[in-house]
């Protein structure tokens, strides 16, 4: 089994810089602009359906709405939330960081159905080989990346993109495998020594580009594809030793990990999902209000941690990653605005989504709640509601973050317009 | 028949020429495609010989059991179904770690459709048979006829008095599609149709019309029953959905609701969906007749043919397909709707074989053939933790490899990626470690790979031996024939060579050779 040095944690580098002895250090520096072709992404997806209500939407004065007997109304840096004495994280995070925050409300994902939302949130359409929005970012990024697209968890939808998709499997399996980490060998005494592995993996390189050098005009997509990859897997196992995939047990060790993905140059966006499992933790069909409050408060509190190493690692593009980064937090679908008769709150089709740092205007909100408990429509760039407008939907939501990534969005989504109110 | 299978191979001249490496290419095609495992050394000698031999044997190998165990991975790209995310959590599992449970649970299904090919049975018996498939781990807890001690995978029967209708009443297929309340089937009845007639009622863009509140349940059914937008689509799914209430579990980790058979609910579909049984368009009665209605659709046997078609060509059916689906589709009824003969025409097929181009686009092997051609050719069967690593995911490596996890990944890798490139690496350090291995404490008569050296010669001693062992695994690994002093087996010489100049280690050297062989980007690329 090759061994190397042990992974780099940073939160373990920053130490408890979190404690308030060290809020200095979070202090913003100041901000510099990065070009939409610099800008990368981090996706945090909540699996199973969150509640707005919880959060984001405001639905105290709208008999159809169940709110927490103690939520009260909050504000911070003009972006309204909601506050609850369980959930100090979230206000935490508001206070912090709402004036780099936009948030959109009553956006349509036109579906009750998980599977059907997943797809739908991430690509826009219904059907499963489209392609989500972190791979055709990721891509775009081209042969910068050797994992363009690195997906921690969640669904993934590469379609066209695959080539540009590396997932990490659920249980970081491809730690495992970028290592060569073997199992019978390993236990049978017969690994390949180091120079062994070496002459090896030399004569695997001149075979490779033999095959390469066969390449013309006419030759399949397949080979081309192969080349690609295998320069792409050649640079995962020179990072191998800095990635601690096989130890992702929460969201924190995948924030970790998807900081020190971007900062190593690795990957342009990077695809988180809560819980790390990737099951549907969120779908709160019984006891809505301990469910979304446990998994609201892990959510913000390590969105906080998110932010914070964003904040101390240093970009590549501009003096630290937060400025060059967006993060994208989302989910599939929202929840019914009352409660059923076993305290949960089942499917609904409007939801919220919130995007924070690069490139977007902060302390905005877009788009609101009517008294139905559905999505107004609304002027794309001013974010106002009006009975003229677009109704607010994923293709709205796809065409806002490739349109950030300086990617053009109507071949992905067709005619909808970006969200100009929320990018700066 | 001769004919068609002569046009199918694109020999509508029988004398046309078939050079030898040309015969091989397309015998590794269609072994690869069928088997998941590559042509022996005899049979590509037969089809050197003969290039028409290969009708014969593409004959022969949908015959063969690991075309049966390939159709099982082929149709989870339909299915969905075997994968560790199963929503069902019944409490009574008895195994320590549920998960290969869950997974052998999705199985059910799949392993019905390969029962269906393995007896060479209509294909309407996935819709109509009175049997499932369970092995000990099913036949332990679902309520069928299980004898005492039976291992693996057999036919039986449901004892709960389910009615006979195949897939239909498989726990397998609903503990994938759950189901709740509001939902009240209509996920399932959903799945039935895009699994059993193509037709997903999710590829419609779904119109919310902004005038029907959707926090008026009244509003609501009224909406489903009379707007225009939602009629469309509920006035045929909500009869389908009707059907199931016999799988309607109200607790998800009861530790009987979901292994039984219901039907005492199976009139809920009053109160919680207002449409009575039906299928397309017509009332049934329930479940018992659902099956019959879905064989006599006359989308289930073109779906079947574009799905078998799909499956093998690897890519979404095209309109230009239209003329090949209708002839493939004409001869599949006219032979008894056998999935052998379908899929054998679809193989030998010149869009799927590659004959009707100059330069045929190479085929990327699936995860699960990644595992079985490598474990027929060393004898090394890659589990992890009781399953296959390249057919499961909480430990195993399928998504990596490209395959299909079910729930989270419904699509599988056409194309190489650098994972696919990773996970082959160290199935190939695996394999070779575990072949040297085995096969040095084995006499030269019972090996799979190194018939020919003793691990005893060097190019001093024996070079010439050492040549012939290189051009034989070349050509059962890469299934190419090569010189024995041409530039292939002088590569693997030199590599030979420096890897035994490290320390002597014979086995070590032999070990690298195959491990490089297993790496090649032609066994990935076919």
């Amino acid at each position: 089994m090759r061994r190397g040095l042990p992974p780099i944690s940073r939160r373990g580098l920053l130490g408890s810089a979190l404690g308030a002895g060290a809020a200095s250090m979070l202090a913003p520096p100041a901000r510099a602009s990065v070009s939409p072709a610099e800008r990368k992404f981090i996706f945090v997806y909540a699996v199973g359906g969150w509640d707005p209500t919880r959060v984001f939407a405001d639905g105290f004065d709208n008999p159809l709405v169940d709110m927490e007997d103690r939520a009260e109304r909050a504000s911070a840096s003009g972006l309204d939330y909601i506050a609850y004495p369980e959930r100090p994280a979230v206000s935490d995070f508001f206070e912090r960081y709402a004036s780099k925050t936009a948030v959109i409300q009553g956006l349509l994902v036109p579906s009750i159905a998980h599977e059907a939302c997943f797809i739908l949130s991430m690509t826009g359409s219904f059907s499963d080989s489209g392609s989500d929005w972190a791979a055709i970012l990721g891509a775009a990024g081209g042969s910068n990346y050797v994992a363009p697209c690195l997906v921690l968890g969640g669904p993934s939808f590469p379609g066209v993109n695959l080539p540009s998709v590396v997932l990490s499997g659920s249980s970081g399996q491809l730690t495992t495998v970028a290592a060569g980490t073997t199992t019978w060998a390993s236990a049978n005494g017969q690994d390949l020594k180091v120079p062994a592995r070496q002459r090896l993996d030399a004569y695997m390189s001149r075979r490779v580009q033999a095959f390469g050098s066969s390449l013309t005009d006419t030759s399949s997509t397949q080979v081309r594809d192969y080349m690609i990859a295998h320069q792409q897997a050649e640079g995962i196992k020179g990072l191998r030793h800095q990635l601690a995939l096989s130890s992702i047990a929460n969201l924190s060790d995948a924030c970790d990990i998807a900081v020190t993905a971007l900062q190593l140059g690795m990957s342009r966006t990077v695809m988180l999902c809560s819980p790390v499992t990737g099951l549907r933790d969120w779908d709160s069909h019984t006891s809505n209000d301990d469910l979304q409050n446990v998994m609201f408060t892990d959510l913000f509190e390590n969105l906080l941690l998110l932010m914070f190493l964003l904040e101390a690692t240093p970009g590549r593009s501009a003096p630290t990653l937060a400025e060059e980064t967006t993060v994208v937090v989302f989910s599939e679908m929202g929840r019914t605005p009352w409660r059923n008769d076993a305290g949960g709150k089942d499917h609904w089709p409007h939801t919220s989504a919130m995007l924070v740092g690069s490139g977007i205007r902060g302390g905005v909100t877009v788009g609101g709640w009517d008294e139905s408990w559905q999505g107004y429509p609304v002027d794309p760039a001013t974010g106002e509601a009006t009975e003229s407008g677009v109704a607010l939907g994923c293709a709205s939501l796809g065409a806002t973050l490739l349109t950030l990534g300086d990617v053009d969005p109507v071949p992905w989504v067709g005619d909808a317009a970006p969200l100009e109110a929320v990018i700066a | 028949m001769v004919g068609l299978l002569l046009t199918l191979v694109g020999c509508a001249d029988p004398a046309a020429e078939v050079s030898p490496q040309e015969a091989v290419r397309r015998l590794v095609r269609v072994s690869l495609d069928l088997r998941g495992v590559r042509p022996t050394e005899a049979e590509i000698e037969q089809v050197e010989a003969d290039p028409a031999a290969i009708e014969a044997l593409t004959a022969e190998f949908v015959t063969d059991e690991r075309f049966f165990a390939h159709l099982v991975q082929l149709y989870q790209e339909i299915y969905l179904s075997e994968t560790e995310g199963i929503d069902l959590r019944p409490s009574n599992v008895p195994y320590d770690d549920a998960k290969p449970y869950y997974w052998l649970v999705g199985q059910e299904p799949l392993q019905i459709v390969g029962q269906v090919a393995r007896e060479d049975l209509p294909y309407t018996e996935v819709v109509t048979g009175d049997w499932t498939m369970a092995e000990e781990h099913l036949g332990e807890t679902f309520p069928v006829e299980w004898p005492e001690g039976q291992t693996g995978w057999h036919k039986t029967r449901y004892t709960d008095g389910r009615p006979a209708v195949g897939v239909l009443a498989a726990n397998g297929l609903w503990w994938r599609y759950t189901t709740t309340e509001a939902n009240a089937n209509r996920r399932r009845a959903n799945a039935l149709s895009r699994i059993l007639v193509c037709h997903n009622y999710l590829d419609r863009p779904i119109v919310f019309a902004a005038d029907i509140p959707l926090t008026d349940d009244a509003a609501v059914r009224d909406a489903i029953s009379n707007d225009p937008t939602c009629v469309g689509c509920h006035s045929s799914l909500d009869p389908i959905a009707s059907n199931l209430f016999g799988f309607y579990w109200s607790n998800f980790t009861s530790a009987t609701e979901g292994l039984t058979y219901h039907e005492e609910k199976e009139t809920m579909w009053g109160s919680l969906v207002g449409a009575h049984p039906g299928w397309a368009g017509r009332e049934i009665s329930g479940l018992s007749e659902l099956g019959p209605a879905i064989a006599a659709d006359p989308r289930f046997v073109p779906c079947a043919v574009s799905q078998a078609w799909s499956l093998m060509a690897r890519r979404k059916v095209t309109p230009e397909d239209a003329a090949t689906l209708e002839t493939l589709t004409d001869d599949f009824v006219t032979g008894g709707l056998k999935l052998r003969t379908l899929y054998r025409d679809i193989a030998l097929h010149p869009n799927v074989l590659g004959t009707d181009t100059e330069n045929p686009e190479a085929r990327l092997l699936r995860p699960d053939a990644i595992g079985t051609a490598v474990e027929q050719l060393t004898g090394f069967a890659w589990e992890v933790e009781g399953l296959p690593v390249l057919q499961s995911d909480v430990k195993g490596l399928r998504g990596l490899a490209g395959g299909v996890e079910g729930v989270l990944i419904k699509q599988p890798a056409l194309r190489p990626s650098s994972t696919i490139l990773l996970v082959m690496e160290l199935l190939a350090a695996e394999s070779s470690a575990y072949a040297v291995t085995t096969e040095q404490a084995l006499p030269a008569a019972e090996r799979r790979l190194f018939t020919g050296i003793d691990f005893t010669e060097t190019p001093a001693s024996d070079e010439t031996a050492m040549r012939e062992q290189m051009q034989s695994l070349y050509l059962r690994i890469l299934s190419r024939r090569t010189e024995v002093d041409g530039p292939e087996v002088n590569a693997l010489m030199e590599l030979w060579s420096s890897l035994h100049d490290i320390d002597g280690d014979i086995p070590g050297a032999w070990r690298g050779v195959l491990d490089a062989l297993f790496r090649d980007p032609t066994f990935l690329l076919y």
